[in-house]
């Protein structure tokens, strides 16, 4: 061993401990347990779920309904972003130099090549109007989609919650399913009841009962019967969270229209949408006596007014399209990990955390990307085709 | 047929037919990237930015696919 040179042995050091890794995750989870292989308590893996799936876990209050404000895990990492995006930026404006050094040099790198690429896009005096909005929704994107990688994202951190379970109906009780502590998962029955009805789990979580309940107890309905303790993450990515891409996509699309009517007064911009001047002119030339044109430049109104309406409809869809876009993207990297943990812990999630990696990148450069070029398309239409009448 | 395997059933042709689409469309993006390289390497860096915004557009169909398909898995 001390013949072979430096990185060769740190080389054989580092595949043996990724074998050790893999036997051991092999062993301890998902796979191991179906192969039915024998190991200690300790190397079991739990099972990894996603809680909530179109919003994140609510942490103080509850989310019984559309009115309720809640501190949710994404809104948390949403800040925890911010927080450290504000630190990057203090630490690289602190003293700063005409030669930048380090942390100041990194950030110009990254600003500089942000500033190009939104400049290619979309021209340079374009390209810096449009540049802080862009800018931001993309490192909020990319910091966002980063830190959700850290290990102390996800269910590693959990913040516990005691929810009551109320019975759904009332009954005698036939059978008792679930022991006092076990694991329920969401519509497994608690309790047969007789005249075959059945109380479920609305959850799942731990159950913990309040009294110990027997065959031949009578439970009403709307009776606290038991306690569920969920265990939600305290930090979960904030792009899997519906309410945050649809915030950043109306955000979006608000600009992408500010510049439209900016850039072309807002009557003119408005009028690409209703088109109605040439179904006017059309409509005038009928009264006017030019019978023989007066149906072409109807039908030819017509069009332009339905292209038109359908242009501006675009327009809506692309909230929902941006929204759903970075949404779905980050939740199935949330779900596509969690499950390769699940399976092998350790070693199968490795590639996917490269794969990661690339698809957050990407995502906030198509955030980004679309809106650059949907806001230079409305802001610079200077060469219209004028149809003469 | 019960609902839970035709819950089953169509969480996976939600997603199946769904994700041909948009893979079809991914690999015809790819052919005319590589076919518009081939004739004028010099326009790369054109090409390219054109290249990865078409593909979002059309990966993000994809994912509508899988959103519906994850709806009927979870909360369906």
């Amino acid at each position: 061993m001390s013949r072979l040179s430096r990185p060769t042995r740190i080389l054989i050091i580092v595949a043996v401990v990724i074998v050790i890794l893999f036997i051991v995750g092999l062993i301890g989870g998902a796979v191991g347990r179906a192969l039915e292989i024998d190991s200690p308590g300790f190397l079991h893996v739990p099972v990894l779920e996603v809680h909530s799936f179109f919003k994140g876990d609510a942490l103080t209050g509850s989310e019984a309904g559309p009115g309720d404000a809640y501190i949710s895990n994404t809104m948390i990492a949403s800040w925890i972003t911010v927080i450290v995006v504000l630190a990057i930026a203090f630490a690289a404006t602190r003293k700063m130099r005409i030669v930048p050094r380090r942390i100041q040099g990194l950030v110009e790198v990254m600003l500089e090549t942000l500033l190009n690429f939104v400049e290619g896009v979309a021209g340079r005096h374009l390209g810096r109007k449009f540049f802080p909005v862009v800018a931001t929704i993309f490192i909020f994107v990319i910091f966002n989609a980063y830190l959700a990688l850290l290990p102390f994202f996800g269910p590693g951190i959990y913040a516990s919650q005691e929810h009551p379970v109320e019975a759904s109906t009332d009954g005698v009780i036939i059978s008792v399913e679930v022991e006092d502590g076990a694991h329920v998962e969401e519509g497994q029955v608690i309790f047969y009841l007789e005249g075959d009805k059945a109380v479920e789990a609305h959850d799942s979580g731990h159950i913990h009962f309040d009294k110990t309940y027997t065959v031949g107890d009578t439970i009403a309905q709307h009776e606290q019967i038991a306690v569920m303790e969920t265990k939600p993450p305290l930090f979960r990515s904030a792009n899997t969270d519906i309410n945050m891409t649809l915030a950043l996509a109306l955000v979006a699309v608000f600009f992408i229209e500010f510049w439209g009517f900016r850039a072309r007064g807002p009557r003119h911009y408005i009028s690409e949408y209703a088109n109605f001047g040439e179904l006017k002119a059309g409509i005038g030339a009928l009264f006017r006596g030019k019978i023989k044109e007066a149906p072409m430049m109807i039908l030819t109104g017509i069009i332009n007014v339905v292209m038109g309406g359908l242009e501006a409809l675009s327009h809506g869809t692309r909230v929902i399209s941006f929204a759903f876009r970075l949404f779905g993207n980050m939740t199935a990297g949330e779900i596509l990990l969690l499950s390769a943990t699940f399976l092998i812990p350790w070693i199968m999630a490795i590639p996917f955390y490269g794969l990661e990696l690339l698809v957050g990148f990407i995502q906030a450069l198509i955030f980004g990307g679309l809106t650059i070029v949907w806001g230079t398309m409305a802001a610079s239409h200077e060469a219209e085709e004028h149809q003469q009448a | 047929m019960d609902a839970e395997s035709m819950k089953m059933l169509a969480t996976g042709m939600a997603a199946g037919l769904g994700l041909l689409g948009p893979a079809l469309g991914l690999g015809l993006i790819g052919y005319a990237t590589v076919t518009a390289l081939g004739r004028n390497p010099e326009a790369r860096p054109a090409i390219l930015t054109n290249m990865i915004l078409v593909a979002a557009l059309t990966e993000a169909v994809g994912i509508y696919a899988l959103i519906v398909s994850i709806i009927l898995a979870m909360v369906a």
